[in-house]
């Protein structure tokens, strides 16, 4: 029998208040809650859907990509691991352009996986200038540049750039997190360090002069609440970025927080906006991992988390784009929910960050990381791993159009 | 039993009519979708666990889950003893079956003897317990 069952009641109650206030706290310290635009109710929603037609032995999605705009001619180039190929897809004429093939000595891409599992044999990112320079990520390792004739202009080790600038670290860049992208004609990528120190605020984006190898960093870090976690947010702790960004600013987020973040290079100013979607978490929850342990927390942490994609700027309808995954319980009764049970929402910003639309999307019918904007509008890939639906004949997208009306 | 064998046994019963209750001596692998350096070693391993020439382990019944993306092992392991199942519609996940790395079990007299990480050089330490060389 307990003797003072009342005192261990009160003890209890006391500490479930005082985990509940401290993450609260963390909510209120950290978080900016989003506005709605007056005139929301002004943006109608349309979804198209497009396909073009392809060969069986590319029916998969493209996850490491980039999109290209050339005398009124919307592409997408997206790398093929399974024939180890860049593919160019004429969106706007529904085609396949062309097909580079990366095998073969000269582009020193070797013994790519063809199930693009082993990150050291991969192409991590695609960016481009133009058709004669094609800018591919290989591991991490290097940046290769190629024209559409396949021949190689540049190859630059990633391990030398910071070494011959005399950087800590090493730049970096993932298409599904911290894609790299061309921002004042220099080329943004991430850098990591190989010792972080948490209780030291560093520079995570370096901007780099392709021509001349000149490495500079810019003033912008991970957020405040990362460093009060110490970095302790599993699988989220990314920063995400995009290649469709407006002039003059730089938008970034991270995938472990709501927030929206622009840095303006002019006045060296970063502006923070609320971007909390109406239901789920704003702020992922610390995990702690020791060495050794079972990576399965860091799954469960996942799933119960809300995962924060890139912000992408539509500059033909002045409008940003944000999706995010909300976080689920992963025990579902005697069974598991997994981060492909995760609801899809996708919120759109007016350019002062107010919220125009938040809408929930089908459940297992998009890819998460395959969006990108053209004329048309925001392209998604209806490729979730659980719809039984694709069309193993045909590359589909859905075209979300956001359209605002006059009265 | 274990959080680990307790899923492992509702998805075989449920989603493989298989009752593990009823095998005796058994190896089950589940392949991970994430490591493809790691699937690579393990598929050394598996070729030389698998080999139908090898007794060592002729009374052990060998079994290996791979999820769709992952199923060129498939491909790599052909003329063995080791009976493959591909998770098509991702539901090992379902039955809490969730791995970050290719996870290896041994189980003796249907009770779990022996459980280990296929995960970087740790291949090697688990091929060389049960007496395998990886070339």
């Amino acid at each position: 029998m307990l003797k003072y069952p009342s005192l261990i009641f009160c003890l209890i109650f006391i500490s479930c208040i005082c985990f509940i206030s401290c993450k609260s706290t963390d909510q209120n310290k950290y978080i900016i809650i989003s506005k709605s635009a007056k005139d929301a109710w002004k943006y109608e929603i349309k979804i198209d859907s497009i396909q073009i037609p392809i060969e069986l032995a590319h029916s998969r999605p493209y996850f490491t990509y980039t999109q290209y705009s050339e005398n009124n001619v919307d592409y997408l180039l997206g790398y093929n691991p399974e024939l180890s190929s860049i593919d160019i897809l004429d969106l706007t004429h529904r085609s396949m352009y062309k097909q580079l093939s990366l095998v073969g000595e000269s582009l020193s891409f070797k013994n790519l996986d063809k199930k693009d599992l082993d990150k050291s044999r991969s192409v991590a990112d695609i960016s481009i200038i133009n058709f004669d320079s094609i800018i591919l990520n290989y591991s991490n390792e290097k940046l290769i540049i190629i024209d559409t004739n396949l021949r190689k202009k540049q190859e630059m080790s990633m391990d030398s750039i910071s070494i011959k600038n005399n950087m800590p670290g090493k730049s970096i860049s993932y298409c599904h997190d911290f894609k790299m992208f061309f921002y004042n004609d220099q080329l943004v990528l991430n850098q990591v360090y190989y010792d972080f120190d948490w209780n030291k605020k560093k520079p995570v984006f370096a901007s780099l002069n392709i021509n001349s190898g000149k490495l500079t960093f810019l003033p912008i870090s991970y957020s405040d609440y990362l460093y009060k976690i110490k970095g302790s947010a599993g699988f989220l702790t990314s920063i995400v970025t995009s290649e469709q960004q407006k002039q003059g600013v730089l938008t970034y987020s991270y995938l472990y927080e709501s927030n929206i973040y622009q840095y303006n290079p002019k006045n060296s100013t970063i502006t923070y906006y609320g971007g909390t979607p109406s239901k789920g978490k704003y702020l992922a929850d610390s995990i702690s991992y020791n060495k050794g342990e079972d990576p399965k927390k860091w799954v469960t942490h996942n799933i119960e988390n809300s995962q924060f994609f890139n912000v992408m700027y539509d500059k033909y309808r002045h409008v940003y784009y944000r999706f995010s995954l909300r976080n689920i319980l992963q025990e579902n009764g005697k069974y598991f929910n997994s981060i492909l049970d995760k609801p899809l929402v996708l919120m759109i910003f007016n350019e002062k960050f107010e919220v125009i639309k938040e809408i929930e999307l089908p459940m297992y019918k998009y890819s998460p990381n395959t969006w990108f904007i053209t004329k048309e509008g925001l392209f998604i890939s209806p490729t979730h791993r659980k719809n039984k639906f694709v069309d193993p004949l045909h590359l589909r997208f859905d075209i979300i159009k956001v359209m605002k009306s006059r009265s | 039993m274990s959080e680990d064998e307790e899923h492992l046994y509702t998805y075989f019963k449920e989603k493989q009519n298989t009752d593990l209750h009823k095998l005796n001596n058994f190896f089950i692998v589940v392949i991970s979708g994430n490591c493809g350096s790691c699937t690579e070693k393990t598929i050394k391993f598996l070729k030389q666990l698998g080999d139908k020439k090898e007794n060592k382990f002729g009374d052990y019944k060998k079994i290996v889950v791979i999820p769709s993306n992952n199923a060129e092992v498939l491909d790599s392991i052909k003329n063995s003893n080791i009976q493959f199942i591909v998770d098509e519609g991702f539901e090992l996940e379902k039955y809490g079956v969730n791995f970050q790395r290719n996870a290896f079990f041994e189980f003796k007299k249907s009770e779990l003897f022996y459980k280990d990480w296929l995960y970087l050089d740790n291949v090697d330490t688990v091929a060389k317990k049960y007496g395998f060389i990886l070339k």
